[in-house]
């Protein structure tokens, strides 16, 4: 009975639910709710499930953990998705500390280029899964900034204001950055288009 | 240019990133999640209950104890340094026995008076008893600031002239002490 009241809760209602009385069901909903809006985005963003699977897994733990940090002025939403992308960010850095680490052990590097992928050909992307994995691939050469706002804003479907309050960064910014992300993914993906 | 105008420029971009499909989580995720919860739920008892162990007052006191008298050692007492005066600046040290009284009597007085007593008891009638070696070494004494047994004494720088002073009224001291032991 009392399950079924708090999943009429919103977002809000159910954090401080959890606050207040510490209530594990409302913590448990919103786990529901968001893991895997969560996982979609922080997948996008780093290229990797398994790593996102552990972002996401640690960023339900904070959000347990420092559940009082939260304040009833923002968004649930937004403070999950800052916690996200704060520990997403984190991870790529520590990726690329040991992609670092690992040129200067073995004497190898792995070559990244901001070009057109020319390993496939339009004409014989057949399979869909292929194709997502080139533009995943594309998403990923887009740089750190822009990635994370067009992830947000184009297939997470966020609001620029709900963006701009993730990301700590004022809408102008948003914008002109997402746009940037764009023009980055249409000349890398400028073959898919012609499909 | 607004955003609904860049959405429209961009708009090949943006249909093909709404079509990607949806990554959701694996099966075993909320499980995983739950477990890592309770397992450092465990770990922040455990730690807590070591530093309440450890911040416990039966503990803290004694430590706090130690460490206080640790401080008072190494900035009260302090054995290390050695405080030294610089000779340079410090003054003299006063030597109380060296003091000697502006109204002492002068060394030339002093010799003129031993040698009268002398002269004294040399002009003395034979049947007069001489004083006692007791009185004698009183008078002296009592006419002299010069302790040797305190090794209270100071030397001087005499001159030719007192030096020849000085022999003649030991000589003349002498003369006494013979002529003492003849009348006995």
């Amino acid at each position: 009975m009392a399950e079924k009241n708090l999943n009429s809760y919103t977002d809000e209602e159910l954090i401080l639910e959890f606050q207040q009385n510490n209530t594990i069901e409302a913590f448990e909903i919103l786990v529901q709710r968001f893991k895997n809006p969560l996982t979609n985005f922080v997948f996008r963003f780093l290229g990797d499930y398994e790593a996102c699977t552990d972002v996401v897994q640690e960023t339900f733990i904070k959000v347990y953990k420092n559940k009082d940090s939260y304040k009833s002025i923002a968004k649930f939403s937004t403070w999950i998705y800052t916690i996200a992308g704060n520990l997403a960010k984190t991870e790529l850095q520590r990726r690329k500390r040991r992609k670092i680490f690992s040129i200067n052990s073995y004497g190898e590097e792995e070559e990244t280029y901001d070009i057109p992928d020319e390993s496939y050909r339009p004409d014989i992307i057949t399979d869909s899964g292929i194709k997502d994995a080139i533009i995943q691939k594309a998403l990923l050469k887009v740089s750190d900034a822009y990635r994370e706002m067009v992830i947000l804003r184009d297939i997470q479907e966020l609001s620029y204001e709900e963006i701009s309050e993730i990301t700590g960064v004022n809408v102008g910014t948003v914008k002109s950055r997402i746009n940037r992300g764009r023009a980055q993914l249409q000349k890398l993906l400028k073959d898919i288009y012609k499909e | 240019m607004n955003y609904k105008d860049d959405e429209n420029l961009y708009s090949d971009v943006i249909d093909i990133l709404k079509q990607l499909p949806k990554v959701n989580t694996p099966s075993y995720f909320e499980a995983d999640l739950m477990r890592k919860i309770n397992s450092d739920v465990y770990e922040k008892e455990v730690h807590e209950s070591f530093w309440s162990r450890f911040l416990s007052p039966a503990r803290l006191l004694p430590s706090a104890a130690v460490a206080i008298a640790a401080v008072i050692m190494l900035f009260v007492v302090d054995t290390t340094s050695v405080e030294q005066d610089d000779p340079l600046s410090a003054a003299p040290r006063l030597r109380e026995d060296m003091i000697q009284s502006s109204t002492s009597i002068s060394l030339d007085d002093e010799m003129e008076r031993i040698a009268d007593e002398n002269d004294r008891l040399l002009k003395r009638k034979p049947n007069q008893s001489p004083p006692s070696n007791q009185q004698s070494a009183a008078a002296f004494a009592s006419t002299s600031y010069i302790n040797k047994s305190g090794l209270n004494f100071r030397q001087r720088h005499l001159t030719d002239e007192q030096k020849q002073r000085l022999d003649e009224l030991k000589r003349r001291i002498m003369k006494y002490l013979e002529n003492k032991k003849q009348t006995k």
